[in-house]
């Protein structure tokens, strides 16, 4: 293995992204922008991203209190 | 003294490998950088970036028809207090520097073409409060015009720069993680719609540069060995297979994988022309992981391939299917059913072309329109021809003849959910046969496994069947000039193509479904194997 290659990884807090996507990600070559303005209108995109961005926080919270139990457990 | 971070606003839809090369330059020399993906709600990126101070945030411009967002962005950020210095970076923001400023304001400057050594410098200077504005490799405003700087050339070894700075690593399927990587920048090739070479040829360098495979292999060895990654997403331009040099070079790949033991516990994937497929080479790169190849196939007509000047045949295209089929290497395809020179005989030339290359299921049919990047041979016809409408962010054309538009806006309108949703079909039947090829990769087959490929083949074949044969039958309505065009027929087609596709969807979900209880079942069969009963 080469010795001077080294990977870099962006800590949590150094970025934020919109959803985690962990099983489907878009083709974003099929799509050009005639079909995407037609997707959907701007109202049920932002309400499909201010759902995504409640789980987020919910699972965060839930990561939280997870994490203060094992201590409380631990202790 | 503490050094502001760097900041980046980036589509982050897989990995943005620009923005992770640029990143990691800058972490090489103790740049703090932090990454917010674009498609956040402007408050939120506005959340993320005003109390870390940044000394720069830079905006990653991958699509041209994003820039509208860009700028709704960009003027948010300014008005939210945000006083940095604004540049951005990109093939369109490199090609068009005077149009980009001069349709966002807000930007400070752009670094064109190749960022890395450009941004660093432009960085550096910042922080040191110095005179920004002679760096090479930018445009910015002077006196009320843009000023380009000299181009900087393109960086000659690609292995000098450090590998891409990451965002963790998320699931491919099955546990398995994924990656993607470069094993060279740029294209020889002259495709007339595409901007790839116009943006490789402007800065001095060579159009087309490769990294030497023993680079290559050891970031994919580090990514295995120490994220646990085992599907790789080569994003090349077009991966080196051409030519002697190519398939050199794709050989030498091949055994350095083998030489590291990775050969049999990886995938990967890349992208190519059709006309590059060669039996000898892609067989052993099968033996070596390649389990995808994107092909831009683009059209199925004499005339569409010659305008996009793609120097091959449609018979070259089914070579290439032909091929991979034969070595069971799955293939995904671009493919434009209209471009500027469409009429109704070659969009149905094209229609006759898709039954016989996947027909038979052996990948999702798609489509788009051929759309006029900026910098393009394409784009300067439709200039010349009078026919380029619309501003930066929504340059579009017409078809020559007013029906086609009627039949490109009646196929956007019926099946913009299967070809542009994340559930859509489209998407569904490539990710469930990327899972069909992991599985075969890492479980054992068997019988009721066979019977769910078979199934899912057979649901992308008759979905593929359904949505050429309404592309037909809208084809025929549209050009027939004594019909008047209904909306009660379209809203017809419509409510039939959203009633199949939520049938083929939900198909293909539950396939999903049961493909990722097979693995499951099968990773408790080994675990107890391993460990015994109880």
């Amino acid at each position: 293995m080469d010795k001077e290659m080294k990977l870099r990884e962006m800590e949590p807090e150094a970025y934020a992204i919109s959803s985690p996507q962990n099983r489907i990600f878009k083709i974003l070559w099929a799509v050009d922008p005639a079909i995407l303005r037609r997707l959907k209108d701007e109202t049920v995109i932002n309400i499909a991203k201010i759902q995504l961005n409640h789980l987020a926080e919910v699972a965060s919270s839930e990561a939280k209190a997870l994490t203060e139990m094992a201590k409380v457990i631990g202790k | 003294m503490r050094r502001h971070p760097v900041a980046f606003v980036a589509f982050e839809e897989q990995d943005n490998l620009g923005i992770g090369y640029l990143a990691s330059s800058l972490m090489a020399e103790n740049f703090d950088v932090r990454i917010v993906d674009f498609r956040l709600r402007e408050e939120k990126i506005l959340q993320f970036l005003l109390p870390i101070d940044p000394l720069l945030v830079g905006f990653s411009i991958i699509f041209q028809h994003h820039i509208q967002r860009f700028a709704e962005v960009i003027g948010r950020l300014r008005a939210g207090g945000l006083t940095c210095h604004f540049c951005s970076g990109g093939h369109y923001p490199s090609l068009r520097p005077e149009e980009l400023l001069a349709f966002i304001p807000e930007l400070d400057s752009v670094v064109l073409f190749e960022g890395e050594h450009t941004l660093l410098d432009l960085v550096r200077c910042l922080a040191e409060r110095g005179e920004w504005r002679s760096i090479k490799g930018i445009a910015h405003r002077e006196g009320g015009r843009v000023r380009v700087n000299p181009l900087r050339p393109l960086e000659r070894d690609l292995d000098l720069f450090p590998p891409p700075a990451r965002l963790p690593l998320r699931e491919y399927a099955f546990g398995r993680k994924f990656a993607t990587l470069l094993a060279g920048r740029g294209c020889v090739n002259h495709c007339s719609f595409c901007s790839i070479r116009e943006f490789y040829s402007r800065p001095p360098g060579p159009v087309k540069r490769v990294r030497r495979p023993e680079m290559v292999v050891s970031e994919m060895e580090l990514l295995y060995e120490r994220k646990n990654c085992s599907i790789f997403m080569f994003q090349d331009d077009d991966f080196p297979v051409a030519c002697d040099s190519g398939r050199l070079w794709a050989t030498r790949f091949c055994d350095q994988l083998a030489k590291k033991r990775l050969h049999n516990k990886i995938l990967w994937k890349i992208n190519c022309r059709p006309d590059e497929v060669d039996s000898g080479l892609f067989s052993q790169m099968k033996a070596h992981g390649l389990f995808l190849v994107y092909l831009g196939i683009e059209s199925g007509n004499d005339q569409g391939l010659r305008l996009m000047n793609k120097r091959f045949s449609p018979q070259a295209n089914f070579a290439a299917v032909k091929l991979l089929n034969e070595l069971e290497i799955l293939y995904d395809y671009g493919f434009m059913l209209f471009d500027p020179e469409s009429s109704f005989q070659s969009v149905e030339e094209n229609l006759d072309f898709l039954v016989e290359l996947c027909g038979d299921g052996s990948s999702p049919v798609t489509f788009c329109k051929m759309l006029p990047y900026a910098g393009t041979r394409i784009e300067r016809m439709l200039k010349e021809e009078g026919r380029l409408r619309g501003g930066p962010a929504s340059v579009d054309y017409d078809f020559n003849d007013p029906s086609l538009d009627d039949l490109y806006e009646w196929m956007a309108e019926c099946f913009s959910d299967w070809i542009g949703e994340r559930d859509g079909v489209l998407n569904l039947a490539r990710w469930i046969r990327y899972h069909i090829a992991v599985f075969r990769r890492f479980f054992p087959v068997d019988e009721r496994f066979m019977a769910l490929e078979r199934s899912v083949r057979s649901v992308i074949r008759d979905s593929n069947l359904f949505l050429i044969d309404t592309a037909r039958s809208l084809s025929r309505h549209c050009r027939n000039k004594s019909v008047r065009r209904s909306p009660h027929r379209l809203e017809a087609v419509r409510e039939t193509v959203t009633r199949r596709h939520h049938e083929y969807r939900d198909a293909l979900s539950r396939l999903l479904d049961e493909i990722e209880d097979m693995a499951h079942q099968s990773g408790k069969r080994s675990w107890s194997a391993r460990n015994g009963p109880g």
